[in-house]
Parts: structure tokens; sequence; C-alpha cells
């Protein structure tokens, strides 16, 4: 009992979870508040409107203004929020069954002509890339149809994902457009008519493996998983062992409520001691996500994580072919923060992604209230 | 009071707060139990995450019915969890927990479906509140591995006061204040 303690204190941070082994569940119920449906965004036909033929920001209040018109007070007021950080960080990973505390109503409640608003105001807000920004979300969203179709469990679907604006879509001030479900979270922020945040966004599917849904191929996060891949195998061994991340990681750090678990330490290999070609790859693995953002806003974001390429470091723990579980990859720099896990199913067999894009000082558009 | 318990009680309140917004969900548990003077602690892990740092307890395949640990296999856990598990109080002095029982069971997360957990009661010799905890079991291998800590009275809820992470950048143990909710 005389021995002493030395007792050096570490953080406290908030919660997490981690996945284990696949669970075929059998159908149930739906829950409060979700429909469960299977709206196959990918066939709704875009609405014709005056908003301007190309992305802008302008047509996107455009478009926001006609969908709000054609609301009722109640859907209107849960659509149409006020701007709070707080509910921007109301965001997950999971679905309906593990989080229920996404703001604004799902795609099931809107009629099909408000969808088609809706699914305009996406494809507005981010790129039309294929596999990327909206085209990803579509086929995130189809994922859920898939899961729901064999798994036949309550939560999964494409119609309980949430869209919000937190704050009045307008050519002043601060608003977010907020969308976000299983896998899913989009939080572009914009102010005075431009995009100053376009994180946190988490992308994530399950299943990982080519699926066919909604009369289409879908496999969103594959040139994710090929682009770093591509970065790790061109590493050098001296390269590699220097971006080799002590520990394992069966998930990422700065995941949903976890705003605050990026370590202030940047780990793993400085790509300022990089070749030129691990740095043109690592930039391609950024380019997957801040491609997702329209074109726009996708080049600025681009320009400054290059410019700050130097101070950019890689880091990865397991495979260098990206496969396995618990292959880990993350790049961080004085602006970016990327991690892409590789972890067990959940609900099919194999594993699946989940990954975080996050900017250190435009998360939330740089706001904190 | 020595510096560093100073540092502890003031960053464990300052922390506390900050616990209190997480989104509980399956990690490691550690419930500290208040039993007269002593206290009770019951650890639960997830096996997998366990199996990641230790080799595999018993047969513990998923589809196959839940193995009992074995003597042997309740001392090495026994062994880990006091590697990476020490409590004092403000003096500073260490409280002995030594392991009562361990089991395996099924266990249910909305998001993840089912899992294993083993259950690891411990009892301490003499202790008195408040308490230091630190702990980095599992989290001293699993970079994004988390505990939450409750404090359970008898009869009562379980209150979470807090969540343990490694820390990337001091690499240190992790450490956390426990008052007793009775005051």
């Amino acid at each position: 009992m005389n021995k002493k303690l030395g007792i050096s204190v570490g953080i406290l941070v908030v919660g997490i979870s981690i996945g284990y082994g696949y669970h075929r569940f059998g159908a149930s119920a739906a829950l409060a508040g979700y429909t469960d449906a299977n709206i196959n965004i990918g066939a709704i036909a875009l609405p014709v409107t005056d908003c301007g033929p190309t992305a802008s920001h302008s047509r996107l209040v455009c478009l926001a203004d006609k969908l709000k018109s054609g609301l009722s007070p109640e859907l209107l007021a849960k659509l149409q929020r006020p701007y709070t950080v707080a509910e921007a960080k109301l965001w997950s990973n999971f679905p309906p069954m593990g989080f229920q505390e996404r703001v604004g109503p799902t795609l099931g409640d809107f009629t099909p002509e408000q969808l088609a608003f809706v699914k305009a105001i996406l494809q507005d807000a981010a790129s039309l890339a294929a596999n990327e920004g909206y085209d990803e979300l579509e086929q995130v969203l189809n994922a859920d149809d898939y899961l729901l179709e064999e798994t036949g469990e309550a939560g999964f679907s494409s119609s309980n994902f949430h869209i919000a604006f937190l704050g009045s879509p307008a050519e002043t001030g601060t608003w977010q457009l907020y969308f976000g479900g299983h896998h899913f979270a989009l939080s572009n922020t914009y102010r005075d008519g431009q995009m100053v945040g376009a994180t946190p966004s988490f992308r994530g599917v399950e299943p990982f493996t080519p699926f066919t849904m909604n009369g289409r191929k879908n496999a969103p996060m594959a040139q994710e998983r090929a682009a770093f891949a591509a970065a790790l195998e061109a590493l050098s061994q001296e390269e590699a062992s220097k971006a080799t991340l002590s520990g394992t990681y069966t998930n990422i750090l700065a995941g949903p409520q976890q705003d605050d678990a990026i370590p202030a330490v940047q780990e793993g290999l400085r790509l300022q001691e990089a070749t030129p070609t691990v740095q043109s790859l690592v930039l391609a693995a950024i380019e997957t996500y801040v491609r997702d953002v329209n074109d726009t806003g996708a080049k600025a974001i681009m320009a400054k994580y290059k410019a700050e390429l130097d101070d950019t470091f890689l880091g990865f723990s397991g495979t260098r072919s990206v496969d396995a579980e618990n292959d880990y990859v993350r790049i961080d720099g004085p602006s970016v923060w990327i991690e892409f896990s590789l972890q067990p199913g959940r609900s099919v067999p194999g594993i699946h992604p989940h990954s975080v894009w996050r900017d250190k000082s435009a998360d939330y558009g740089g706001n904190t209230e | 009071m020595k510096s560093v318990v100073r540092m502890a009680l003031l960053l464990g309140l300052v922390l506390w707060g900050q616990a209190l917004l997480a989104h509980g969900l399956p990690g490691t548990s550690l419930t500290f139990q208040p039993a007269g003077d002593r206290v009770d602690l019951r650890i639960t892990v997830p096996l997998e995450e366990l199996n990641l740092v230790f080799d595999k307890l018993g047969d513990v395949a998923f589809d196959q019915d839940l193995p009992t640990l074995s003597e042997s296999e309740v001392q090495r856990i026994s062994n880990y969890l006091m590697n990476h598990l020490v409590v004092a109080d403000l003096q500073e002095d260490i409280v002995q927990f030594s392991v009562l029982s361990a089991r395996i069971e099924r266990a249910f997360d909305d998001h993840f479906g089912e899992y294993r957990l083993l259950v690891v009661q411990l009892s301490s010799s003499e202790a008195v509140f408040p308490l230091i905890l630190r702990y980095d079991a599992i989290m001293h291998e699993v970079r994004n591995h988390r505990a939450t800590v409750f404090l359970e009275r008898s009869g009562a809820t379980p209150a979470k006061i807090g969540i343990l992470q490694n820390n990337a950048a001091l690499r240190s143990p992790v450490s956390l204040l426990i008052e007793d909710l009775r005051d």
C-alpha cells in the first residue's frame, strides 16, 4: 500500500464504437420517424427551373427557395433550422438504429416532386464526377437499399437520410447544407455566397465489394481505396518504415462526435521527404475526397492542400495494399486530415470502409457556435 | 497535495464536462461499485478487440457456444489487467485489486450486431474516494479504442463519469479522477 503512483495525465474524449463480425438480422418493423422505403434517387428526374444551368451558390439558393416554397409548414419547420454548430455536429456514420439525433426531415418525408429539388440541390453542392460527389452519394444510398433487401432490418434504406438547411440559404450570412445518414455526412458551409467549409465529410459503405442495386453497378469507395494503395505501394522501404504507425486501428479516430480527436502531433512520413511520385499519389488520394465538392470549391481547397504538402504526413497501419481488416491510412497536414479504415462487415460478409475528411481550420466553416 | 495529483485533479474536473457529451457505444467499460470501505470494479471488454493484444481466450469461434474460461486463462487475464490498471487515492497510495471472476458473454449493439464480451469482476482493498484511475488495456495497442468509466451506487443506474483514450501525442497512460457521487 505504500507504493507511490506517478500519474501522467492523458486525454479524455467523447465516445466511439468499434465493430465486430457481421450479423444477419431478420425483418423488423420500421423505427419511429423512418419509412424504410427505396426512393431510388438515381431515377428521379431533375426539376425544370429558372435557377440557371450551371452549379453556383446562387443556383443553390434558388433551388432551396423553390423546395421550401412547396412544403407544408410542418415540413418546412423541420427543414429550415437556425444555424448552430451544435446541430451541425449531429452527424454520424450510424444508421438510425444507432443514431437518431440527426436533424431535418428524411427523404421519405418528401413527395417525388420535392425529391427532385432535393436531388438538384445535392447535385449543385457536390461534384458530378463519376464515383465522387453526387454519384458517390447516390451509390451510398443504393447500398442502404441493398442492405434493406438483404437483411430486412428496419432502419436501412435510402428514405432514411436526412437533409436540413442550418441557417437560411441566402447570398449573405452563414448557412450549412446538412445531409446525412448511414455511412454519409455532408457538411457544406457557406458564408456570404462563398463555400467556407466542406467538412466534416464522412463516407463509408457496406457492402464494399461492387453490388447491383437500383439498376446500376455500385462501388462508391473503390477509388479511394485504390488511391491509398497506389500511394503506399509506391513507397520505398525507408519511406514505408517512416510511414508505419505504431499500433492497430480498428476504426478512425476523428469520427462522429469526435471533433477533438485529431492528435496534436503529426505521425508518419513527412511528404517533404518523399519522392515526387509519392507526393503526387498522395495528392491524388486527397482529391478523391476534395472532388466530392463542386468544382469551384474543390479547386480552392486543393490549392491550399497542395501548398501545405511538404508539411503533410502520410501514415498507415496494416497492409500497403489496403485490402484487409484493420488496414488504416491517414493523411495529416496543417489543414487536411483524412482517415480510411477497413473493418469487419456488420450486415453482410466482408470488410467495409469508414473514412472521414476533416479540415483543421474549416470544419463547420471554421465556426464554433 | 503533490503537484502530479493536483494536475490529475484539475484535468479530471475540466474534462469531466466533455465526457458527459459522449455518445456511449461499445468499447471497454469500467464500472466502479463502492462497497463499504472498498470498491468493486467490473470491466467489460469486447473479445475481438482484446484478442488483438492478447492470445486468444479459449475457443471463441463466433458460431460456437460460449467457452468457459479455464483457471489459467483467468490468471492470464488478471496478469494482463494488473499491468494496465492502476488505481490510487489522492495520497498516491495504490488500491490493490484482485480478480474474483471472469467469463465470456454475448452482447448486442444496434449498429454492430452481436459480439462477445469478456466480463471481469474485481474487488479492491480499502479504497477512499476520490480515486485516480490510470488504465490503458487494449489502448496501448489499438489506438482508436476507448474505455467508458462508470460509477454505480448500490441500486442506482451507473453514472457515466468519463471516457479514456490513449493519447497519440503524449504516448502516455490515460488517467481520470473518480469521485464518489454520494457527496
